[in-house]
């Protein structure tokens, strides 16, 4: 009896066996998706907690949390509450100093970008799958310029509490005049867009740039910069506030539209024929991708690339699913750009890089290598 | 379940696309959808599966107008999910450069199955499996779709659209560029489902395949049914050379009995003509 049933069973995994390893296995990596997404979560808090120890004071991981439980609630090493032991560099507590570096100074900083790293890779996925566009960016298709020319306008005008709106509204026009423009030129092409995007970018950030230098009271330069190039130097816990919660209420929802996403893979018509309210969902999605970007650049400035580069080193990673591919790329865009503003306060201190410097030498090779790959498609 | 379309009319910049094309494809039988480049088939087969609106062309989506039902359901007052239940779409080969898998790319069909935010299922799972093994696919789940030969993808698309379990499947000319075993193993494909119950409407260049193997046949020219009826009655020299403007010479398959077509050039179509009658 066993004897019979044995050959049966092993022949289904000897030919599985035979059949698979001579063709070029699609299941990328190999590693299954909770624990990819475990890793990308450890390394996103190991990222945080090690970018706040870098820079000047000198901080241990260990002061970092310490720094937090206490401002929580969560323990009794905030300075003033454990005694007079705590004014001292002692091992026990954090001096009054290092304390306010974290709390104060370093980490709302390292929070805004994690969050501003998420929400723009996210932006970047969603718009890249929605428009069948490899370049599509919401720095390269203006919005993040728009945003910007949003947010000083209302600074301007003293309105500084509705700055999020007003980048959500620039960032919205600005689409829509890319849009606008490049289905004016034609078909939506990659290309088309992109070039109307140059456009309508240009345009913006040549506006914010009069707004600021027309109205500046102090540095003009270096605020044009910090809008036109993104910074995070300014970042306070409001700065937190707006961003993760951005990255939150938008955000989240973004990323749990996974499944919608993949039935564009073949195209609007395809959606379609699989129930999608194509056009419906198109506005729906690029209009929460428009509030995302405004309530990060109102924070940020526009950096970017990091919705170009991030979905598509995570594509090269995972592969296309979006259910894996939207959670995935915010996580790794977050510790991404933790550390791209890590390296730009401190490669060069006491001078502070605007962080778009950064992302654009590692963005724009990333995007004339999509151009390379994509050389032999019609504008 | 039985296919009917009455007066289907798609007008984008006063210029009528189809013009009161009316086809009945009954229960279980494969339809073919015939008719010269610009006739009208993959824009009624799109009307039939409710997107013709949501791909705006050059001038904009048009108007559409016309009634399709199906098991005298009205396909075009449903919601987009409840028609995507009963009609799939197989279109003519699309892109090919999506980093997806074969059992991704069929899992995709399971769509308008499931709530947004629900997980594949063991049910979704399920499926897939069944619609790759009828294509016979299995073997190929975990390839990367872009590797595969354009008859193996049309397969998948296939297993895509088993994976809807639709009612209606309509095929737009699925077998463009696949060499003739390709060919004759995708309308195996189509006319097994069709045994199994899911009506199919299949546009088709190769009127020999049509012959070979469908039971009713819609010729469509410029927009309006020239004829429809079955096979024998519409394919004859009578029917096809003023459409295609050619000299149809009309044989018997030995082993089959089915018509066997051979062209020579002929007057060219009388464009400006109406369509010949119907017949049947």
């Amino acid at each position: 009896m066993t004897q019979t049933v044995e050959p049966a069973a092993t022949a289904v995994p000897a030919r599985r066996r035979a059949a698979e390893p001579a063709r070029p296995d699609a299941g990328r990596s190999g590693v299954p998706t909770p624990a990819v997404f475990a890793g990308a979560v450890a390394l996103l808090v190991a990222s945080v907690t090690l970018a706040v120890t870098f820079g000047s004071a000198d901080l241990g991981p260990l002061d970092v949390w310490r720094s937090i439980a206490g401002h929580l609630g969560l323990g009794s090493s905030v300075p003033g509450s454990s005694g007079p032991g705590s004014s001292g560099p002692d091992s026990q507590g954090l001096s009054a100093l290092n304390d306010a570096i974290v709390w104060q100074l370093r980490l709302p900083r390292v929070l805004s970008a994690a969050a501003v790293g998420a929400g723009l890779a996210l932006a970047g996925a969603v718009m890249q799958s929605l428009t069948r566009n490899p370049l599509a960016d919401p720095y390269l298709l203006g919005l993040s310029s728009g945003a910007s020319l949003g947010a000083v306008s209302v600074l301007v005008l003293g309105l500084g509490v509705v700055l999020p709106l007003a980048a959500f509204l620039g960032a919205t026009a600005a689409l829509l005049a890319t849009l606008t423009l490049a289905g004016a030129l034609g078909a939506l092409t990659p290309t088309r867009t992109v070039l109307a995007g140059l456009a309508v970018g240009q345009l913006c950030a040549a506006a914010t740039s009069f707004v600021i230098f027309w109205s500046a009271t102090g540095d003009s330069y270096r605020e044009i910069l910090s809008w036109l190039m993104g910074s995070l130097g300014g970042a306070t816990w409001t700065s937190v506030v707006i961003s993760v919660g951005a990255v939150l209420v938008v955000g989240v929802g973004l990323a749990s539209t996974g499944g919608t996403l993949d039935a564009f893979a073949f195209g609007d018509t395809a959606a379609a024929a699989l129930g999608i309210d194509v056009r419906r969902t198109r506005w729906v999605l690029l209009t929460a991708v428009a509030l995302l970007t405004g309530a990060l650049v109102s924070v940020s400035g526009s950096i970017g690339f990091i919705g170009l580069i991030l979905p598509q080193a995570t594509r090269l990673l995972v592969g296309a699913r979006h259910r894996v591919l939207l959670p995935l790329s915010a996580l790794l865009g977050a510790t991404f750009l933790v550390w791209a503003d890590t390296a730009a306060r401190t490669l060069f201190d006491p001078r502070e890089l605007p962080v778009g410097i950064l992302t654009a030498f590692i963005g724009a090779p990333v995007f004339a290598w999509i151009l390379w790959r994509r050389r032999g498609v019609a504008a | 379940m039985t296919l009917q379309v009455d007066r289907a009319r798609w007008e984008v910049d006063g210029a009528l696309i189809l013009d009161g094309v009316d086809v009945t494809v009954p229960t279980g039988s494969v339809g073919a959808l015939l008719g010269p480049n610009g006739s009208g088939k993959s824009s009624l087969l799109r009307l039939v599966a409710g997107v013709g609106g949501a791909v705006p062309s050059a001038h904009g989506p048009g108007r559409t107008s016309g009634v399709v039902t199906l098991a005298g359901a009205d396909l075009r007052g449903m919601r987009p999910r409840e028609r995507a239940r009963r009609v799939a779409l197989v279109e003519q080969e699309g892109a090919s450069d999506v980093a997806l898998t074969v059992r991704d790319v069929v899992m995709l069909g399971r769509t308008p199955h499931r709530s947004r935010w629900a997980p594949d299922s063991s049910q979704d799972h399920a499926v897939v499996d069944r619609a790759l093994a009828a294509v016979g696919m299995t073997g190929f789940a975990r390839r990367a779709f872009p590797t595969l030969s354009g008859g193996e993808r049309q397969r998948v698309q296939l297993a895509r659209a088993l994976a809807q379990e639709p009612a209606l499947l309509l095929l737009d000319e699925p077998t463009n560029h696949l060499d003739v075993q390709a060919q004759l193993t995708t309308l195996d494909l189509v006319r097994r489902s069709a045994r199994a119950g899911t009506t199919a409407l299949v546009a088709l260049h190769d009127l020999n395949l049509a012959a070979a193997w469908c039971d009713h046949v819609v010729l469509l020219s410029r927009g309006r049914v020239a004829a429809a009826g079955a096979v024998e009655e519409v394919l004859t020299p009578d029917v096809i050379d003023p459409v295609y403007g050619v000299r149809t010479t009309v044989l018997r398959h030995p082993a089959t009995g089915r018509p066997v077509l051979t062209f020579a050039p002929g007057a060219p179509a009388v464009l400006g003509a109406p369509g010949v009658a119907a017949v049947g």
